[in-house]
């Protein structure tokens, strides 16, 4: 089977227009974690939010003018568009909040957006076709809403279908835009932070919400070595499962996500001990860290301690169905930094668990395998396995 | 598992405005007349189509758990209901099931009754969201609902395409079992009827769509084989891609012959082609070349749309195709000779054993599956 490997990556968050910017900040502990400003509200639960965004007329969505600047810059480091067939290039998309926001602003508070539909809002399908138009692509497409796993299971199914030789290259994307809806929704679940959140501290609060979108090109090895293009990294092992627990509660044993993990080492044949980082779901609920460390523990044995560990949504805040592909962007760009950044605010780490953390200015160090987590409602776990690329 | 393996589908559930059950629905489709090409309006969709499905007992009471049925939407009540008629129909022992088994649902809007509760809630008093409402409001409810049911610990996903959902599920399912290592995978697809008018004041006409659910047993050949379990058909996936008139469509032609001729299969022996999805006259042109491009010979051609539209309509479609490879009976009036050069032919009679099934999404987007007794 071929292998598969990241010919473009683009990312648009609260914390960076790019990629390189995102490199820069995850390097100097930036973030924007802040009151919310998008909407009119009484709590004080700040948010990562992405100031001024440009919204296209035609399909006057938040989310889908997040996706395009990511997408953009996915494609124009790939090239893949010049130099692949329009046929043979998929798109993947996850995504949930899809255009809830303006559904709020048309329909609750009754503001007249141009171009707006009902239906077109609820349909994720809807924000794919626009994408694939948009990269006049005419391969399969597909989307996925699986709640905050959403981009991770759209990374998982573009990964076999490159392996199966159904396309030489697969678009693979997300986002999710800042809306009331799971504003409000998350705070009466009561597991929001009135302040930036800690995740893994020993006295987190809970999580922060965020928006953003990240794009990967996944492409046969074979391909992009014949084009020329240049490869970020290897996507060695995918891994799906199911808590079978609780509708938001994660199984408190981590047996769902400890399968996850384990699935994608197995199909990665890669032994526990060769996983050097982990990008954290860390969303800095008690329930959510303390369940990802035991299953992250029960994985890696004593080989734990070895292991840096850093959490983006410090940085990012939850950014819900794109919050896997985000995590991965980050731990892509260790490769190239070669520096690991700190969970932010992570002053006091649970004793309880082994992993360890990187200080709070981060650390040099380049990792040849990184692991991303992303779980999700109804106990959904996704775990993705990637390899720095080395020239052959 | 191997990549190459064949696949199969090994059980059935329905729950449509069809039938709710499998005996109910071949009946009902095979009796009714159906249009053959149907270009759609919104005032297609009045009052007088709309199909709610109220009642799941006394089946619901069997599978779902009291506690959790009291939280559970219709949409997710009626899934777990199709999915488990569906295992029972493959003869599963849901007490030894195999905890990797895969859920793929597909839905294209997902719980829009759930929406509409939270933003009356958001517009009302933000600070007082239902937790319960907000968790249900997610397209994978449903497919996390039945997970806890079964107490499965597979991939659990949800997808969703426009009027290609139920046929992009079943392409997702594939690879779980190809690649994953999973044994089984229940892929399916619901919607229930919504009206947007409620939602949507600015509406003039709401858009109804039907309630239904689908569900199929997917399973590689060897499985099935070592627990005994009868095959309805075997399903090969075929290329897909979007379409436009000329050259796309010859293109696209090679890449199915090449794809058969790699997995042994020629079109000769091709007995039906199943068609359905085709709305409008570019549909109908762009059908019209890719089945001349294919077939050099004449086939028979079945032409289905559902009259009770809903995204997941793709479900029914399947449902109807394995009912007609099972039965061996078609729904005449929709049944043509398909020629190229437009000349009066005539087929001999034979069992049909392998069907193509083609699904022409209303952008062009076309999604195929050979089907093999």
């Amino acid at each position: 089977m071929p292998q598969v490997v990241v010919t473009g990556l683009g990312t648009y968050s609260s914390i960076a227009d790019d990629y390189e910017s995102l490199k820069k900040a995850l390097q100097s502990g930036h973030h924007k974690i802040k009151p919310v400003t998008l909407f009119e509200t009484n709590s004080v639960h700040p948010a990562g939010e992405i100031n001024k965004v440009e919204i296209c007329s035609r399909f006057p969505y938040r989310t889908h003018a997040l996706s395009l600047k990511a997408l953009e810059e996915a494609l124009e480091r790939s090239k893949c568009l010049e130099h692949i067939a329009p046929h043979r290039i998929g798109l993947c998309f996850g995504s949930c909040t899809l255009g809830m926001l303006e559904m709020e602003e048309t329909l609750v508070y009754e503001k007249k957006i141009s171009g707006f539909s009902s239906y077109d809002a609820l349909e994720v399908g809807e924000f794919t076709e626009q994408l694939a138009a948009h990269c006049k692509i005419k391969g399969p497409i597909f989307s996925f809403s699986t709640a905050c796993s959403s981009s991770s299971n759209a990374i998982c199914h573009a990964f076999f279908l490159v392996k199966n030789s159904i396309c030489d290259a697969i678009i693979v994307g997300s986002a999710d835009s800042l809306c009331r809806l799971t504003y409000h929704g998350f705070q009466s679940l009561k597991v929001m932070s009135e302040l930036p959140c800690q995740p893994f501290d020993l006295n987190r609060t809970g999580m922060n919400l965020g928006e953003g979108a990240g794009f990967l090109v996944l492409e046969s090895w074979e391909n992009a070595q014949k084009r020329g293009a240049k490869m970020y990294a290897e996507l060695i092992g995918v891994g799906m499962s199911a808590d079978a627990y609780h509708m938001t509660t994660p199984d408190p044993n981590g047996e769902g996500a400890y399968l996850a993990m384990k699935k994608a080492l197995d199909f990665a044949e890669i032994s526990h001990e060769e996983i050097e980082y982990i990008s954290a779901h860390g969303t800095a609920t008690q329930q959510n860290d303390r369940a990802e460390s035991i299953a992250i523990d029960r994985l890696l044995k004593n080989h734990s301690k070895n292991v840096f560990l850093t959490a983006t949504k410090s940085y990012l805040g939850h950014t819900l169905g794109s919050s896997g592909i985000l995590a991965a962007i980050c731990a892509l760009s260790s490769f190239s930094t070669k520096f690991i950044p700190p969970t932010l605010r992570l002053r006091k780490p649970d004793p309880l668990f082994q992993i360890k953390h990187p200080p709070l200015e981060g650390v040099s160090f380049s990792p040849e395998v990184v692991l991303i987590n992303a779980f999700a409602f109804g106990g959904n776990n996704t775990s993705l396995i990637f390899r720095k690329y080395h020239d052959k | 598992m191997t990549n190459s393996e064949p696949l199969v589908i090994t059980g059935m559930g329905i729950i449509s405005s069809q039938g709710s059950d499998k005996e109910s629905f071949s009946i009902n489709c095979l009796r009714e007349k159906k249009p053959t090409i149907c270009s759609r309006t919104v005032e297609f969709f009045d009052k007088k189509y709309q199909q709610k499905i109220y009642d799941l007992s006394p089946f619901e009471e069997r599978v779902i758990p009291p506690r959790m049925k009291r939280r559970m939407s219709q949409m997710s009540r009626m899934v777990a209901v199709c999915a488990l008629s569906c295992l029972e129909d493959a003869h599963i022992d849901r007490e030894n099931l195999d905890e990797n088994m895969g859920i793929v649902i597909g839905t294209g809007l997902g719980e829009h009754h759930a929406l509409k509760g939270l933003l009356s809630q958001v517009k009302s008093n933000p600070s007082f969201i239902s937790p319960t409402l907000f968790h249900n409001s997610v397209h994978n409810a449903p497919a996390s609902y039945l997970g806890m049911i079964l107490g499965i610990k597979g991939p659990t996903l949800t997808v969703s395409q426009q009027d290609h959902t139920f046929e992009n599920a079943l392409a997702t399912a594939c690879p779980l079992i190809t690649n994953n290592g999973s044994a089984l995978v229940l892929v399916g697809a619901c919607d229930v009827f919504f009206d947007f008018g409620v939602i949507d004041k600015t509406k003039k006409k709401a858009a109804v769509f039907s309630s239904g659910s689908y569900f199929f047993l997917l399973e590689s050949e060897s499985n099935a084989r070592k627990r005994n379990a009868k095959s309805r058909t075997h399903i090969t996936l075929l290329p897909s891609r979007k379409l436009s008139k000329g050259e796309t469509v010859s293109h696209y032609a090679s890449e199915i012959v090449s794809f058969l001729e790699l997995k042994s299969q020629k079109l000769s022996s091709i007995d039906l082609v199943f068609l359905v999805g085709i709305s409008n006259a570019i549909n109908q042109g762009i059908i019209v070349e890719l089945l001349s491009h294919l077939f050099s010979t004449p086939v028979y051609v079945q032409l289905y749309t559902s009259l009770h539209s809903n995204p997941s309509q793709g479900g029914e479609y399947l449902a109807l195709a394995l009912v007609l490879l099972e039965k061996q009976r078609f729904i005449c009036e929709n049944l043509r000779i398909f020629h190229k050069d437009f000349r009066n032919c005539s087929i001999p009679k034979r069992e049909t054993k392998k069907i193509l099934f083609i699904s022409l999404s209303e952008k062009c987007l076309s999604r195929a599956f050979l089907m093999e007794k």
